[in-house]
């Protein structure tokens, strides 16, 4: 009974990306020419790949990995065995679910959204691809073709990218997100291969097996695998200083930006939770990730407040975003990353497709709001409360700092967070009644947090390789930085908000230009490799 | 001072030193500025041309409430003709469509021989049919470079991408100076103008330097303070030749065309409030100085050549071969204005003016009055249809009541009136209860939007919005859900945002004044005063030809649309009520006209409105056909039948239109059912870029009684005002119908044509793209690059053909004459936009005869 059922678990896998392959690989003159019918057989098969997700997590039982064969090839010169295999645990679930719901809505949303476009069939089919490439990447049991499915979904991504091919604007964007991805396709490939040459496999559950209680000095060759997967996780999520190329790919239609802000550009913490058995034993690796993904978020955030378009703002949110997730894995933390890569896809989705209802925000009512500064023993207070209530909480859910000293900067970070949105009450109305419902929303918030950290903790158990215990100062270094910077950041914030000084407005300019790197970086690329300056397109390129 | 007419420069073999070559002859001080130079009569010369640039540039209305504007309304004082030439020689093309489009038109019957031949005629061209087929068959002149920004020679002397660069740099900082609220964090320097903004962000902001321009900050320090003596500097440096400074200030607005549009849009509202506004002077002023900077930094004998060359070509009148092309594009666009017309002109002729007897003999079942927006016109014929016996209204959506309008629980005020004119009155939203309610309800208001503003700071600041998303984020997948299928909208209404069901249905608009008890200091003189009600109601009674033989019901119906996620959804509003929708006015008109006091002293001034007369307010909801009806509880009980009666009619007229509309949608083969559901649908779907095509495909104006059009099909392409000469003591309505609601046709007639002939300069381009800019100014296309105006691509081609036909206005005006001549005597900008040419004016004479104005006194019989 039981084998039946992982049977049918494993079909139900390796079929979700065909249905999307198949529509993928229709012509595209044919495409073009029937464009409703190419957006409905997109449509169905990202259903279909959807059913296919929830029939999976509906059997699977959750309780260690399955893995299976299909194909299997020697390569040559001892580059290891490629086989078309699956390898599903809880990750791959969470992905698979997360992906395809993503698929549907992104397809079902560029159905009317470019309808009239001369090559919408061309953008369904693209999309198709798209999609497939990344499940495939989910389901991947070997890590070759894990990398395979990880350089197609470059490739087919900078199609949809290229759309419009006439605006160079467009061409220079997809430039960049080239030259990044093809460096990030590199250093994955080299961690594969020395991955192999150290373990003699590139089967992840076989990968797996072989690290699982492993002691003591871990080889170079692996150390090297860790620092390229950690330098192509970083790359594919935009991580400063290559994060250039996400701020500018809002030159593709609303739905490509929602499809890489939601599914794709996450695929670096993907990549570091599924190779955990080795990235968990390089310290240097870890730790790297963690300080790229600290400096990022710091940045980030603070450029993300500056910035008046939405699209742009949203897009350095998302590397912000990123940078900190990226941070949590590199502290090991995989289980909150996790939490972290859903919850944000599901919440850029959103905010990218309904990016067109900002206006409505601002024909609402006005508000006269009292402008005088609460007085500074009520920011006391909240503080206090906010630390409180994380403690409070932490002790609830069982939580000890002492074995993970990773969980008091996650701690620290949520107090933060719930200081600023007292604050934040506080600055806009100070009735009893108001500010007690702020209270109670601060709880939800933060009862949210926890609950949803200790699930995500539960469902990963076996799926990911932790980080071995032992705390070493590195560690108590890096928690101590990390909440140094998160209290920075809700000072800076303020000072920005409220103080004029030199050294604030010239910030300023510094931060609404994202610290210029990207002007840099456009001509550069534009010396080597230039975009051709067309003349502002025609009527019936566009349409 | 050297404003000579020949263009000097100096190679600048001299000083190879950059940042110090000036093109003047005046030694090389370029650390001192030479305001001095300007004597005051010069420098009073250079502020009228700076002025006159300014003016040349039409405004943008924000996306809270935008409104549709002429984009050629700066140029109205220039024939059109001249005006494509003029644009021709600064943006290198004129505002005509291509050749392509006119064959095509040729081709498929759309433009006949005939109208061809008529077209030629009144063209006063010697060509022959033959030989404007001939012509057209070959392809137009290239398109030339025009009067090109220093950062567009640039490119094309040393490539690289200048022009999108200083683009992007102007635009990034006139977004983050006007920002209504996107940002968090505001720009420092808003307290100051534009242009000392600018000059101190410029010397702080490194871009260029990482471009490549090291000096750039160093050189904004040495830029005078003044703008306009910035100005007068650059023209100095550059040396723009006296005759060509207007045209360079002129283009050098329009090459950052987007941000110049907004900065008109202050100065306009400046100056409607008796202020003025001098933002767009600055825009200017950055914008000089990018090019004299550039150009310094930059410079080299090639640039300084390629510079020169340009100055010269763009002041060169048209070549002949130009001007021959120029009067195919007229004979073209003439032609198909006369196949247009000659529509119109039957649809008059059929009309049921005079065949049916006087049709105000009897007493109609519901008088039912619309707006003059195109689509009451599908609506009012679809109604008419349903039940012969009502009788339907065109006049404008605000229904003549100057109105500003305060939302339950708001501190600020919008306009509901045409953007030509102030509001007069502010009125305040309340809910139908007592104080006590009122006081709770808005109470709650105001606290549930205090508490989303905390949530919108909780999930977009720095230190909060990564534990906003571990805590949250999972909430987005049901949002994602219901979203996609339109179970729920991506955002709240703004317009119930904060309110329950119960108090929703409860809103009004309130007439009198709002006691303190629930509104704030803002609130103080709320109301139209009792004394004022019956002027108002007698004046636009009587604006409205609507003086007797009244219905027992009187519907006043404003428009509004209903879309989602649409950053253009103020521009499917009604235009008359400054984007916002046309309820409020309605409901306030309808309130005055019951009042029994009014009724009293309407009768003692001649209007008798019988007892059992009830003025009803309704909403037409152009997206979905549906009206809604106001106040229905407040309709007396002997009245009811006649209300469902009417509720059903509008119904059943809902259903015809949407049945007619089907076509243009693409929903033809579907039955009646699956066309309700589509358009419905459309009205929820954040992805549909055209949940309805609004006024697309414009092209008449007729104000005359509905009788000469009743029965008659105008397709959607319309504006009908109710108008009765005989009625109108000393043309005093004429005066307001041609003065106002003509002219408002007219700037959304050429709104639509601009976007159409030019949509990269006049239009907004690709809907798919669009990326909101200072929370509600405006939209940029896809990265950044310069704010854009006008129409997206969506509201005007349905990916396979235009949905609108550029064409100008055809006004039709049944008035005497005299008296058109006359009101044009008195109104200059009415009678330039008529003897320039932006559009034809028609008179229909008592007998149905209709003439074309060519001239005062002038009129040429059409038949």
């Amino acid at each position: 009974m039981q084998s039946w059922v992982n049977t049918a678990t494993i079909i139900l896998a390796m079929t979700t990306p065909l249905y999307l392959l198949v529509t993928g690989l229709i012509p595209t003159a044919w495409a073009n020419a029937r464009p409703r019918l190419m957006a409905s057989l997109n449509m169905g098969a990202a259903w279909l790949a959807l059913l296919s997700a929830i029939l999976v997590a509906g059997l699977y039982s959750y309780d260690g990995s399955l893995s299976w064969s299909l194909y299997s090839l020697q390569l040559p010169a001892d580059l290891g065995n490629f086989s078309i295999s699956t390898y599903i645990n809880t990750v791959t679930v969470i992905m698979l679910l997360l992906v395809s719901f993503v698929g549907v809505i992104v397809s079902r949303y560029s159905r009317n959204y470019l309808d009239g476009e001369t090559r919408q069939g061309q953008f369904h089919k693209w999309l198709s691809l798209t999609l497939a490439a990344i499940l495939t990447l989910i389901i991947s049991g070997n890590l070759l073709m894990f990398a395979l499915a990880w350089i197609a979904t470059s490739l087919f991504l900078h199609q949809l990218l290229m759309f419009y091919r006439e605006r160079p604007a467009a061409v220079l964007a997809a430039h960049k997100k080239f030259v990044a991805s093809r460096i990030g396709d590199a250093c994955l490939l080299g961690s594969v291969f020395l991955i192999n040459s150290a373990l003699g496999t590139l089967q992840f559950d076989a990968m797996f097996q072989s690290m699982s209680g492993f002691q003591g000095e871990l080889p170079l060759s692996l150390h090297w695998a860790a620092i390229l997967i950690v330098t192509a996780a970083a790359l594919k999520s935009a991580q400063f200083p290559f994060h250039g190329w996400l701020i500018q790919v809002m030159e593709a239609p609303t739905p490509v930006s929602a499809l890489l802000h939601a599914g794709i550009v996450n695929a670096g913490a993907f990549l570091v939770i599924r190779m955990s058995p080795v990235v968990s034993y390089s310290e240097f690796a870890l730790g790297l990730l963690a300080v790229v993904g600290l400096i990022t978020l710091a940045l980030a955030s603070l450029v993300m407040l500056t910035q008046t378009s939405v699209k742009v703002s949203l897009a350095w949110s998302t590397t912000a975003q990123m940078g900190f997730m990226l941070l949590e894995a590199g502290l090991g933390l995989y289980s909150l990353a996790m939490l972290h890569l859903v919850a944000h896809s599901l919440y850029k989705a959103h905010a990218f497709l309904a990016s067109g209802s900002v206006v409505e925000g601002f024909r609402a009512p006005t508000l006269d709001l009292h402008s005088e500064p609460a007085p500074a023993w009520r920011k006391s207070a909240a503080f206090a409360i906010a630390i409180l209530m994380t403690l409070a909480m932490g002790k609830l859910f069982g939580i000890h700092v002492a074995e993970q000293p990773a969980l008091l900067a996650a701690g620290a970070i949520v107090a933060v967070a719930m200081t600023q949105l007292m604050l934040q009450a506080l600055s806009l109305q100070s009735s009893a009644r108001f500010l007690s419902r702020a209270l109670v929303i601060n709880l939800i918030v933060c009862g949210a947090y926890f609950t949803l950290h200790h699930g995500f903790e539960l469902a990963l158990v076996g799926s990911v390789m932790p980080v071995p215990n032992g705390a070493g100062k590195f560690d108590y270094f890096m928690v101590a930085l990390i909440i140094t910077v998160f209290i920075a950041l809700l000072l800076v914030q303020q000072a920005l908000k409220s103080g004029r000084s030199t050294l604030r407005d010239a910030l300023y300019i510094h931060l609404y230009n994202g610290f210029y790197i990207d002007v840099f970086i456009t001509r550069v690329l534009q010396r080597v490799w230039p975009t051709p300056a067309t003349e502002r397109n025609s009527y019936g390129a566009q349409l | 001072m050297n404003m000579t007419s020949t263009i000097q420069l100096r190679d600048g073999h001299a000083d190879n030193r950059p940042g110090v070559h000036r093109l003047s002859d005046e030694p090389n001080h370029s650390d001192i500025h030479h305001s001095s130079h300007l004597s005051m009569e010069q420098r009073a010369v250079l502020d009228e041309k700076i002025d006159t640039a300014c003016s040349r540039i039409a405004p943008l209305w924000p996306l809270k409430h935008f409104v549709a504007v002429n984009p050629f309304f700066g140029l109205s004082d220039k024939s059109f003709q001249d005006s494509s030439d003029t644009l021709a020689r600064i943006l290198g093309h004129g505002i005509y469509m291509s050749r392509d489009y006119y064959r095509e038109q040729l081709a498929n019957g759309r433009i006949s021989q005939h109208d061809l031949g008529a077209a030629i005629e009144r063209c006063g061209s010697q060509l022959s049919v033959e030989e404007v087929e001939q012509t057209l068959a070959k392809p137009a002149p290239r398109a030339k470079m025009g009067m090109a920004p220093m950062s567009r020679i640039l490119e094309r002397v040393e490539g690289g991408l200048w022009s999108s660069f200083v683009t992007e740099r102007i635009s990034l900082h006139c977004a983050a100076y006007f920002d209504l609220g996107q940002a968090m964090i505001a720009m420092p320097w808003r307290d100051q103008s534009l242009y000392a903004a600018w000059r101190k962000a410029a010397s702080v902001d490194m871009g260029p330097a990482m471009m490549g321009i090291g000096d750039f900050r160093r050189d904004v320090a040495r830029t005078p303070e003044d703008p306009r003596e910035a100005i007068a500097w650059a023209i100095e440096e550059l040396a723009i030749p006296e005759e060509a400074v207007e045209r360079y200030l002129h283009a050098s607005l329009l090459s950052i065309g987007g941000w110049a549009a907004y900065t008109r849009y202050l100065r306009w509202q400046a100056e409607l409030n008796g202020k003025g506004d001098d933002a767009i002077v600055d825009l200017l002023a950055i914008r000089v100085v990018w090019d004299i900077l550039l150009y310094q930094e930059k410079y080299s004998s090639a640039l300084a050549a390629e510079w020169r060359d340009m100055l010269e070509a763009s002041m060169r009148p048209p070549s002949a071969k130009r001007r021959a092309a120029a009067e195919i594009d007229r004979i073209m666009l003439n032609a198909m204005e006369i196949g247009f017309q000659s529509e119109v002109i039957a649809a008059i002729g059929n009309g049921m003016r005079g065949k049916i007897g006087e049709s105000t003999i009897t007493r109609p079942a519901v008088q039912a009055a619309f707006c003059i927006d195109v689509r009451s016109e599908v609506f009012r014929r679809s109604l008419e249809t349903v039940s012969p016996g009502i009788q339907t209204l065109g006049f404008a959506g605000f229904f003549g009541i100057f109105i500003e309008y305060l939302p339950l629980g708001s501190s600020q005020g919008r306009s509901h009136v045409p953007v030509l004119f102030n509001p007069a009155n502010r009125i305040c939203e309340r809910i139908k209860a007592d104080d006590d309610t009122n006081q709770r309800v808005v109470d709650k208001r105001r606290q549930s939007l205090a508490l989303s503003k905390m949530w919108k700071g909780f999930k977009y600041s720095a230190s909060s919005a990564f534990s906003f998303v571990e805590a949250i984020g999972l909430i987005y997948a049901p949002k994602l859900l219901g979203d996609s299928f339109g179970w729920s909208r991506p955002v709240p209404n703004p317009v119930t945002q904060g309110l329950d069901r119960n108090s929703i249905q409860r809103l009004t608009p309130s007439i009198e004044p709002l006691t303190t008890a629930h509104s704030c200091d803002k609130h103080d003189g709320s109301g139209i005063p009792e004394s004022d009600w019956l002027d108002h109601a007698e004046r636009i009674l009587r604006a409205m030809s609507l003086t007797d033989n009244f219905a027992r019901l009187v519907m006043l119906t404003g428009h509004g649309s209903s879309t989602v996620n649409n950053p253009h959804a103020t521009a499917l509003d009604c235009g008359a009520c400054a984007g916002q929708t046309g309820e409020a006015s309605a409901r306030v008109v309808t309130a005055i006209l019951n009042q029994p006091q009014v009724r009293q002293g309407l009768r003692e001034r001649g209007i008798d409105i019988p007892q059992d007369t009830w003025f009803i307010a309704g909403l037409h909801d152009t997206t979905t056909d549906a009206v809604t009806l106001f106040d229905t509880d407040e309709v007396p009980g002997t009245l009811h039948a006649e209300l469902s009666q009417l509720q059903q009619w509008l119904e059943q007229a809902g259903e015809l239109t949407r049945m007619q509309r089907a076509t243009i949608m693409g929903l033809a083969a579907q039955d009646d059912h699956s066309i309700r559901d589509n358009i419905y649908r459309r009205a929820s779907d954040w992805s549909q870029v055209r949940p309805e095509w609004a006024l697309a495909n414009n092209g008449a104006f007729i104000a005359a009684p509905r009788e000469r059009t009743r029965g008659s099909n105008l397709e959607g392409r319309a504006f009908l005002h109710d108008y009765d000469w005989q009625q109108d003591e000393g043309f005093k309505i004429l005066e307001l119908i041609l003065t106002a609601p003509m002219v408002v046709a007219n700037w959304i007639n050429m709104q639509y044509y601009g976007s159409v002939v030019d949509n990269d300069t006049f239009g907004s381009g690709n809907k798919v793209l669009h990326n909101i800019v200072g929370g509600a100014i405006g939209v940029l296309e896809g990265n950044g690059g310069d704010l854009r105006v006008g129409l997206p691509m969506q509201s005007l081609h349905d990916g396979k053909h235009w949905v609108h036909e550029p064409l100008r206005l055809s006004a039709f005006v049944e008035a005497p004459e005299t008296a058109i001549d006359d009101i044009l005597d008195r109104h200059d900008t009415v009678r330039q936009l008529v003897e320039n040419k932006w559009l034809h004016l028609f008179h229909i004479g008592v007998d149905g005869k209709i003439s074309r104005r060519l001239g005062k006194t002038n009129w040429d019989p059409v038949r």
